[in-house]
């Protein structure tokens, strides 16, 4: 059975709105920390082999606001992502701390070596000679890496689980089919932002000529090269992807299709500019430029991980967990005694509704539907089945799954159905104060027969085993 | 239980509580540093550094506001970093209880982000060259927003934990829409920590000092009166709050605390809270660092904290249905990677003590 957490009411909002605004904040200012490292260190070895009389000054201003911007924000964004994801999915967040809670240890490890390196560096390293410095920003730039590297290996395992889904070994999900085409991505994502960052603070430092700004530009501008494998890498990670969730970035959901378009038009413009202009031409990029540039980059940042949160549906960890936080193996008990009969919270506003049957159907909705839709807000239900008639909510949803394929199957009794239609329809037509109950025994018998034919898998999941069973 | 905590449990449970208890014993020292910190830049005087580096062979005196100035900020960041590890053995340990309480107290409980970001920037600002040319009352009012937001941060916590060892009460809570939960035992139970941290922050800043003084610096025997006083009120404010929350506690919590389960923890508690008043005692009379008090009240600090960790865990283990969680660790432990754990907790421990011994390395061979 499902453990029932209280749910919380995001008002027009839908959840994933929410938990995707921090993580895109986060995980950008994640990425600008690791890429900041590596950043680093090349500054640092171009001025200990004396080819960037600046980069010390460089360095000194950078680390400042690395340190201002990554070790405050980028901390406490990242346990704030904990805290969100509990909010939006705590059964999610349970099984990824189950799975791979020592591989979070690990990750643990390396922040603590990344925040004594990073503060010594910080705080003495004007007094140290190139030697030190060099070590400890080699020290603070491989922890920092090293911990994309573990959280990158628990995110990819959501979508593509891969082995694991059989053998249920840490390893077997850690180094997934995702796993390495995300980690050079990312790793290529980190020093973009990092070097364009590193073009705003140069225009930032005082008393530095024209000819002295243009040419730490054109020395940070190097660390922008490896987005000409950003293609390659993009295209090798969607190969990984599982093929219904790569028919959604083609055309199956436009959403999905114009996120990822907005991110790879993003990184375009920003990788033209780059290779083209700073890189061919050794063009200078004013502070204001290189802010529009930033802000391009987290505008890709976050088309790309509204489509890696958005891809996985109807899974939030792929083949082992649903949207909803019911796991496929619980659909059939939960169809015969119901998804919501255990459940021991009650409605907080029971009274606004006119019966028993509407208000099951609003605690159905609750438990099943509430974590991406609204009653009638953000991808609200009212919208999406407002014009259909009742006969047709109920087949609908019963057969969610082939209904729409990225919806899970639906995971409850009939007179949870029908319930749930009772409320739909009764807030259609507008919440009147008195409603008839629609559990007439035809309408029930019919819900019955409906599930019975969608079964209790996905539509892929069926399609796979009807293909392997031909094949057998 | 008939046995001392954790002899008995499975051992699963017992490695995720020793792991629980040590991470979340070094955050709770670096916590205490902070927050008892940031309440000595408010009701305490604050010279500020003439120059980046307070503490050093130029300086005449040492002063304790300047070195908390100096070093909140890392010992904030720190103590996050540090707090990550035990968030997340808590979670393999009581996610049901700790998930429901976040969800029930909703955005109450995400404000504790926000606020700790801002609180966060409060202290860089207050140690900037510019800060310190702003008005007295514009500065104290900076610090003391910053430890406003610690102690808003410190009182969801615990309000939080207590939520989540009343199962029974969730439901009424949910139903209510309350995102503040009422509890007789929340500012007790707040008080035993938030007490213990003058006593954790006056022992690291003596230490502070006694590095300080080997640089040739003068310590004055008011600081170490003054840090001494603060200690000693501490813990006796802290024994008080600990006699205020014990008549809260549930029958089974309470039967925990005085039976073998965690008598002999009250009792170690106990006798470190009486060591460390004993050496804050000599310390006062003496006015001057004395090296061998010290270290005994560091010993007996260590041990009262790490006390205290495992009567927390011995309250909320009486007080939930232990079996059913430890049937769930049990499932849990079967996951792999603690030998990957291990192997590169060693490492980044030795390179973390490598990054320590280089820049001190330097730094003395600059002094010289």
């Amino acid at each position: 059975m499902p453990p029932y957490y209280p749910v919380n009411d995001f008002g027009p909002l839908i959840k994933g709105l929410v938990i995707g605004g921090l993580g895109i904040i986060h995980v950008f200012l994640a990425q600008f920390a690791i890429g900041g490292g590596m950043l680093m260190c090349y500054f640092e070895r171009m001025s200990a082999r004396g080819r960037s009389p600046d980069a010390r000054r460089l360095l000194d201003e950078y680390f400042q606001v690395l340190v201002l911007i990554s070790f405050v924000l980028g901390a406490l964004t990242g346990v704030g992502m904990w805290f969100t994801t509990i909010q939006i999915s705590a059964r999610t967040i349970g099984v990824m701390v189950d799975e791979f809670h020592w591989l979070w240890a690990v990750e643990w490890t390396f922040f603590c070596l990344e925040i004594v390196a990073g503060y010594a560096f910080y705080r003495y390293g004007r007094r140290l000679p190139h030697g030190t410095r060099m070590t400890l920003l080699v020290l603070y730039s491989a922890a920092a890496w090293f911990s994309l590297f573990w959280i990158n290996g628990i995110l990819s395992w959501q979508l593509t689980p891969g082995q694991w889904t059989q053998s249920h070994d840490v390893w077997d999900g850690f180094f997934n089919p995702g796993f390495v085409p995300s980690l050079l991505y990312r790793t290529i994502v980190s020093l973009t932002i990092a070097a364009l960052v590193a073009c705003v603070v140069i225009n930032t430092i005082p008393d530095l000529d024209f000819a002295r700004r243009r040419k730490l530009v054109n020395q940070a501008a190097w660390l922008l090269l490896p987005m000409i494998l950003m293609p390659a890498l993009g295209i090798w990670y969607v190969s990984t992807m599982p093929a219904d969730s790569r028919t959604w970035l083609q055309g199956g959901s436009a959403a999905m299709t114009i996120f990822m378009a907005l991110a790879v038009g993003a990184s375009v413009l920003i990788g033209g500019y780059a290779l083209v202009g700073l890189i061919w031409q050794r063009l200078y990029v004013s502070g204001a430029t290189a802010t529009l540039l930033v802000v391009l980059a987290l505008g890709a940042t976050a088309g790309g991980e509204f489509v890696r949160e958005g891809v996985r549906k109807p899974f939030t960890i792929r083949s082992y967990l649903y949207s909803n936080s019911i796991r496929p193996e619980e659909v059939e008990r939960l169809r015969a005694i119901g998804g919501v009969t255990d459940d021991p919270y009650p409605l907080r506003d029971a009274g606004a509704y006119p019966n028993d049957q509407v208000r099951l159907g609003a605690k159905v909705f609750r438990f099943q539907c509430s974590v991406c839709h609204t009653p009638d807000g953000v991808n609200g239900l009212t919208h999406l089945t407002g014009t259909w008639q009742t006969d047709q909510k109920r087949m609908n949803i019963a057969k969610l799954q082939r209904t729409k394929p990225f919806m899970p199957p639906f995971a409850g009794s009939a007179e949870e159905l029908e319930a749930l239609v009772q409320w739909l329809d009764w807030l259609d037509a507008g919440r009147p104060d008195a409603w008839n109950d629609g559990d007439e025994r035809g309408n029930l018998e019919r819900i019955r027969r409906w599930l019975a034919e969608a079964g209790t898998r996905t539509a892929e999941d069926s399609a796979t085993t009807t293909a392997s069973g031909a094949t057998n | 239980m008939n046995v001392t905590f954790p002899f008995g449990l499975p051992g699963s449970a017992t490695l995720y509580l020793a792991l629980l208890l040590a991470t979340l014993a070094l955050h709770l020292v670096l916590m205490s540093y902070v927050l008892a910190g940031a309440a000595w830049l408010v009701f305490g005087q604050v010279r500020r550094p003439a120059t980046e580096t307070p503490i050093g062979p130029s300086a005449v005196a040492f002063s304790v506001g300047e070195a908390l100035l100096d070093w909140l900020p890392f010992g904030l960041g720190a103590a996050i970093t540090a707090g990550v590890a035990p968030l997340l053995f808590i979670q393999v340990l009581y996610k049901q209880n700790f998930y429901s309480a976040n969800l029930l107290l909703f955005h109450r409980w995400m404000a504790v982000v926000p606020v700790l970001i801002v609180a966060f920037y409060l202290l860089y600002l207050n140690k900037t060259p510019s800060a310190a040319r702003w008005p007295a009352v514009l500065q104290r009012a900076i610090r003391f927003l910053a430890l406003a937001g610690f102690a808003f941060v410190g009182y969801s916590w615990t309000e939080n934990h207590i939520l989540s060892l009343q199962p029974h009460a969730w439901p009424a809570q949910y139903q209510s829409q309350s995102l503040v939960f009422r509890d007789p035992a929340i500012i007790p139970r707040l008080g035993v920590w938030a007490f213990g941290a003058p006593p954790l922050m006056a022992t690291i800043v003596v230490w502070q000092a006694r590095r300080a003084t080997k640089l040739g610096m003068r310590l004055d025997a008011g600081a170490v009166r003054l840090l001494a006083g603060v200690a000693m009120g501490g813990l006796l404010a802290m024994m008080a709050c600990a006699a205020w929350y014990a008549p809260w506690l549930d029958d089974a919590a309470a039967g925990a605390l005085t039976g073998a389960f965690g008598l002999p923890y009250v009792m170690v508690a106990a006798l470190g809270v009486a060591v460390q008043l004993g050496c804050w005692r000599r310390l006062w009379r003496l006015g001057s660092i004395c090296t061998r008090s010290l270290g005994l009240t560091s010993a007996a600090a260590a041990a009262t904290v790490l006390s205290l960790c495992a009567l927390r865990e011995v309250i909320r283990l009486a007080s939930l249905d232990d079996e059913r969680i430890f049937a769930h660790v049990d499932r849990v432990a079967e996951s792999g990677g603690l030998l990957a754990f291990l192997g590169f907790f060693a490492l980044n421990a030795a390179l973390i003590a490598y990054c320590v011994w280089i820049v001190s390395k330097r730094l003395a061979v600059e002094r010289e």
